[in-house]
């Protein structure tokens, strides 16, 4: 039984693997070459407009309002970037990601849509902004699909960031592959990622005073339907 | 003899405005239309490298270090904003202008010369950015040919901004027209809107906001083009009072 789940796990990651390589011939189509390559930044491909409004739709259902400051920690190149500065108001919103690659694309998404006047913050950071954003605080940080590639030590830089800089009634949202996701059933990049747990989050969290609860699954909150990621868990983190 | 005087100046400005025409082409031209608009940006025309020499020298004369953080008050499409940001360690960098267009241009220069990795902030602000900064201080604060431009009330502002925002030991560094400089003798429509401020008028603005005003001299002593008319504004030093 065990054998026909994982021989049914490699068909489907087979067939998953050949949707990605045909997508990828966009790469040679002009007009569609820069599309992919942003899409290829944060992946998968195929869903970027159905992610954008899945960012937002996330964030708004959790509270944010136009008027709040916004830290998108891994930002990449804005693919749930440009509809948070398209709806925030002037200087709401910051972004932090570790690649420069992904800051230049984010910055060229910028002047691409025009929304240089709304002062959107964009910065390579490997310290969760620690050296960049000088006293800056945030009434919302939303770090989408990059918290299981943080151990512990890592784990714990990115608490001591939001304990310092979250706004008092601000929330941490991010989310964690669910417990059962085939990497930890099927590993194909064993050591990459790590499984955290709504107990191990919530005794880290607490070693910095900080509240850990666990929303439910991404997939409840507009995450596309057919990719996998759907079933991973969101979870909130307050003062 | 002042009717001759007048005479040569508007054939003087007449020269200098088809020459501006001429180098007007260029916008037609592929390959330097793009320098064109950042030129007619910030203007004069045709200067653009030696400009950029010169705030760079200014600055850098005048104490400017990498691990300093500076403040550029009407950035524009960064002509000394982008040696600034190569010469400053990452995060030191803060530019600020009024203009959406001029904005948008400093961040197509940043993506230009790829420079997005030193983290350079480029701000569109109304406030000299005290609305966008919450509570940092600079080091050096640089406005190129920007406080003939303010009026009243906005010299006020900037004032009250230098003293909240220029660190201990901090300068910021502007330039005003010389006394006899051809706007004031020759008044036109290009006149309007620019304040005759002069050192001991500032020196008593400064008083009230506990800075000090000095002058160190025209622009001329610090590489500006000698072939610019502007080569004779003063460039003052600001600076917190000693108390």
């Amino acid at each position: 039984m065990a054998t026909s789940a994982t021989i049914l796990h490699r068909a489907k990651r087979f067939l998953m693997g050949t949707r990605r390589q045909i997508y990828g011939l966009r790469a040679h189509v002009p007009g569609w070459r820069e599309h992919h390559r942003l899409e290829a930044m944060v992946g998968p491909l195929g869903y970027w407009n159905e992610l954008q409004r899945y960012h937002l739709q996330l964030l708004q259902a959790n509270g944010l309002k136009p008027g709040h400051t916004l830290l998108d920690i891994g930002c990449g190149p804005l693919q749930g970037g440009i509809a948070f500065i398209k709806y925030l108001e002037v200087n709401g919103y910051t972004g932090l990601d570790i690649d420069p690659v992904r800051i230049e694309a984010a910055r060229a998404q910028v002047i691409r849509h025009n929304l240089s006047e709304k002062n959107p913050q964009l910065f390579v950071s490997s310290t969760f902004g620690q050296r960049e954003l000088i006293d800056q605080r945030f009434d919302f940080m939303w770090a989408s699909q990059i918290l299981y590639y943080f151990d512990d030590a890592t784990m714990a830089e990115l608490l001591t960031m939001i304990r310092e800089r979250l706004n008092p009634g601000g929330k941490f949202l991010g989310d964690t592959f669910a417990l059962d996701h085939y990497e930890f059933r099927h590993p194909e990049h064993a050591g990459r990622y790590v499984r955290h747990t709504p107990e191990s989050l919530q005794a880290q969290a607490a070693r910095f005073g900080l509240k850990v609860r666990c929303l439910g699954t991404i997939g409840q909150f507009g995450y596309p339907k057919r990719l996998s990621l759907k079933t991973n868990l969101l979870f909130e983190i307050t003062q | 003899m002042a009717n001759t005087a007048k005479l040569l100046h508007q054939g003087k400005r007449f020269l200098l405005n088809t020459r501006r025409q001429l180098y007007g082409l260029r916008s037609i031209v592929p390959g330097l239309s793009h320098r064109h608009e950042m030129e007619a940006m910030v203007g004069p025309l045709g200067f653009w490298k030696e400009l950029q020499s010169y705030q760079m020298h200014t600055l850098c004369s005048l104490g400017l270090k990498p691990e300093h953080r500076l403040i550029d008050i009407g950035c524009g499409p960064l002509q000394g904003g982008i040696p600034c940001i190569r010469y400053l360690n990452s995060n030191g960098y803060t530019g600020i202008d009024i203009m959406p267009n001029r904005i948008r241009a400093a961040y197509n220069q940043i993506s230009r010369h790829d420079l997005g990795e030193k983290n350079p902030r480029i701000l569109y602000s109304e406030s000299f950015g005290d609305q966008e900064l919450t509570n940092d201080t600079f080091d050096f604060m640089w406005a190129s040919q920007i406080i003939y431009n303010l009026n009243a009330v906005w010299i006020e502002r900037l004032f009250a901004f230098i003293s909240r925002r220029l660190k201990p030991g901090g300068k910021f560094l502007g330039d005003i027209y010389s006394s006899d400089f051809y706007l004031f003798k020759y008044p036109g429509n290009q006149s309007e809107g620019l304040t005759p401020y002069t050192v001991e008028s500032l020196q008593e603005l400064g008083k009230k906001h506990g800075l000090q005003v000095r002058s160190l001299g025209p622009l001329s002593d610090f590489q500006y083009p000698q072939r610019l008319g502007l080569r004779t504004n003063q460039l003052l030093e600001i600076t917190h009072s000693p108390h």
